[in-house]
């Protein structure tokens, strides 16, 4: 086997471990900031390929979930710009069949899946960074170009938002 | 200086002396009448702003502990509290910790938070597309079927949210996921603990606490298990192969997770002795168990099968061997 040919082959393998343990959480996270499933298939798909060519650029590999991040951050952000995508109406997605989540109690899943919807977006992104990807309020500033303040309100009140638009068995927040 | 400085000067300071005041006063009897009604103004003025002060701020000195015990200040509000919490439900500071201990009310919406954020958790863990799960694709086929970036490329886009997106998506060959299934078939069982010392052991235990520190707050009581997609979806792109019937409990949490590069699967048991965090190993090896315990947590790290082990971390040791016992006697695993 000829050097570039060992070079590219060790290319893909990095690419591979990298990018592929961290699908699921790039598919949710498009999901989230766009409200649609197949939508946010699309933008994952397009920023591995994205990846795939800007990968010479990630120089630490720990930093690698991040640098996925920005890059469907971005990806989103360009699909929307170039198709002049009209919002998702939040209300068309429940009850649609990729979204059913739980066999259990589905109707109250739905519910509060609709209630995250409804967040604004500004909202909406801190909260699936934590919950979900499980991303530090500092790592959230960095994806997100906010403060540290910034990100702690904005998920203060997207929480505050949830617990007053449904019921989650929550006292008043002040 | 004129009247009308002379009046400014007055009314912005009216106890000066200084020289021009007094000078003008003195050779003026209009400026000169005028300073004492101002004077006199003052003299009213000062009588109605002198409020009574309180009788604790009045006689001796206050116990300063004392007083420092029954004004909280400094200490986190109750509203501060709700605030903090709601932005970051897991972060557990000695504030919260303290207003948590000395609060009965706050204790209780911290509770009901975590409990949300389960609820949360699950709401917002959709599950992800097959052409997302499984082996990698190819990512030259992948880039040439998407065609990003490529100027004047335009994907068809579909009017409805939920539409097929037809060509524009890539699907990977079903002969690829085909043959994964076929090649992942070894059974991974226990193997008898072995009484060797392994320092790489305690290196994986270190690094597990370090990684489970952050989603402590996932390690709550709960009676609500993850769906079978969800749990399968942190399974999957670790390779493993495992039903929510051979976790040792009730799966309250389950997630994928990343620790030294390698997929792991992060799951929340509730055991009988309460809940555990346990994380799948796939391609940690090790020689024996290892005992690790740091921070109010304890932990055993268990070889499994052949290349392969398992974490269970808990708030003590009983939630620990509880669900060891069942990991012991019932856990078999394929990758």
């Amino acid at each position: 086997m000829s050097q570039a040919a060992k070079a590219d082959l060790e290319r893909k393998r990095r690419y591979d471990r990298l990018v592929g343990a961290h699908r699921a959480d790039l598919f949710r996270y498009a999901y989230w900031l766009n409200g649609d499933a197949a939508l946010a298939e699309d933008v994952v798909q397009d920023a591995m390929v994205r990846a795939w060519r800007s990968l010479d650029n990630l120089r630490e590999d720990a930093a690698a979930k991040p640098w996925l991040l920005t890059i469907v951050r971005r990806e989103n952000a360009r699909f929307f710009e170039r198709k002049r995508h009209e919002t998702v109406d939040i209300d068309e997605l429940v009850g649609a069949p990729t979204l059913q989540i739980s066999s259990e109690d589905s109707t109250d899943q739905d519910d509060l899946h609709k209630a995250i919807g409804e967040l604004e977006p500004d909202y909406r992104e801190p909260l699936v960074l934590q919950v979900v990807l499980g991303h530090s309020t500092k790592e959230i500033a960095d994806i997100m170009g906010l403060t540290n303040g910034a990100v702690l309100t904005r998920l203060h009140r997207a929480r505050k938002k949830l617990i007053e638009n449904f019921d989650l068995g929550e006292p008043e927040a002040d | 200086m004129n009247f009308e400085a002379f009046k400014k000067a007055v009314l912005a300071e009216p106890s000066s002396e200084a020289p021009e005041i007094m000078a003008k006063a003195a050779s003026d009897p209009e400026c000169a009448a005028f300073l004492a009604r101002v004077q006199a103004m003052e003299l009213k003025l000062s009588a109605a702003m002198s409020v009574p002060v309180p009788p604790s701020l009045t006689g001796e000195m206050p116990d300063i502990e004392a007083l420092a015990e029954a004004r909280e200040v400094g200490r986190m509000s109750t509203a501060d509290f709700k605030e903090a919490v709601l932005a970051e439900p897991h972060r557990e500071t000695p504030e919260i910790l303290e207003k948590v201990a000395s609060d009965p009310e706050c204790a209780a919406f911290l509770a009901r938070v975590k409990a949300m954020e389960l609820r949360l958790s699950a709401a917002m863990s959709v599950p992800v597309p097959p052409s997302l799960t499984g082996d990698m694709p190819d990512i030259e086929a992948l880039a040439e079927a998407r065609e990003v970036g490529r100027e004047g490329n335009v994907v068809a886009f579909p009017g409805k949210p939920t539409e097929s997106r037809g060509s524009s998506m890539y699907r990977w060959p079903a002969f690829a996921s085909l043959a994964a299934a076929v090649a992942l078939v070894a059974v991974f069982v226990l193997r008898p603990p072995a009484e060797i010392i392994d320092p790489d052991g305690e290196a994986l235990a270190a690094e597990v606490f370090d990684h489970i520190e952050h989603e402590l707050g996932f390690m709550s009581p709960a009676s609500v298990a993850v769906d079978d997609g969800m749990f399968s979806a942190a399974l999957q792109p670790a390779g493993v192969n495992m039903t929510r019937n051979d976790a040792p409990g009730l799966v309250s949490y389950a997630k994928n997770c990343v620790i030294d590069g390698e997929s792991v699967p992060h799951l929340v048991v509730q055991g009988k002795n309460g809940p555990v965090t346990v994380l799948i190993l796939p391609h940690k090896d090790l020689k024996a168990p290892v005992s690790y315990s740091r921070d109010g947590l304890e932990g055993v790290l268990l070889p499994v099968g052949e290349s392969g082990s398992i974490a269970i971390i808990g708030r003590d040791a009983a939630s620990v061997d509880a669900v060891r016992e069942m990991a012991d006697s019932n856990l078999r695993f394929s990758t």
